[in-house]
């Protein structure tokens, strides 16, 4: 079973455990078409 | 999305390991509140965010693993090299060089090395340094063409 990343999809969230984790953030921006 | 990155498992990794992942979908005939905050105008693009939300690198376009996590990996470099946190930025960077070296990033790294040690040094050999190995090893890069004066110091 391949492995799968443990995504966000709220940015508060991501902001909030950034800090509290001291990790960046990354974002992928990405369209379903 | 770079589907075919995200399909292996060293890229999951890497991506858990240094990062708070975040995916946001986009729609091209309403702009989300995403999209406006970081002006993105296209997809695939990705971002590198402080814990603040301010952006330190972005990549429009598909990448192949290995570039991809080149990429990231700069990025986070590049957040410390913004905050003048320049020996950890050095650390990152030289990641980037050690384990990357068949990659764009790499010859970007090399290049805000050069920087980040003179910055800490104020030693203009540090520079030099930069232009020799990019001349060395990436002679057609535009980042040897970026360091070229550097090689009158």
């Amino acid at each position: 079973m391949a492995k799968q990343v443990p995504w966000e999809t709220i940015i508060e969230v991501a902001l909030d455990r950034s800090t509290k984790e001291q990790k960046p953030i990354f974002v992928d921006f990405w369209f379903d078409g | 999305m770079n589907t075919d990155s995200y399909s292996q498992d060293k890229v999951v990794d890497f991506l858990v390991e240094n990062f708070i992942p975040v995916r946001s979908q986009c729609f091209f005939d309403h702009f989300t509140a995403m999209m406006r905050r970081y002006q993105v105008k296209w997809t695939p693009t990705f971002v590198v965010l402080d814990p603040d939300g301010r952006e330190h690198h972005r990549v429009v376009g598909f990448l192949p693993p290995e570039d991809f996590m080149a990429q990231l990996q700069l990025g986070k470099a590049k957040l410390y090299y913004d905050q003048d946190r320049l020996d950890k930025a050095a650390s990152e960077l030289q990641i980037v060089i050690d384990r990357f070296p068949q990659t764009a990033a790499a010859e970007e790294a090399i290049f805000l090395l050069g920087v980040s040690g003179y910055k800490r040094t104020h030693q203009a050999g540090e520079l030099k340094k930069a232009w020799e190995r990019l001349s060395r090893d990436y002679p057609a890069s535009e980042w040897s063409k970026r360091a070229r004066p550097y090689s009158a110091l």
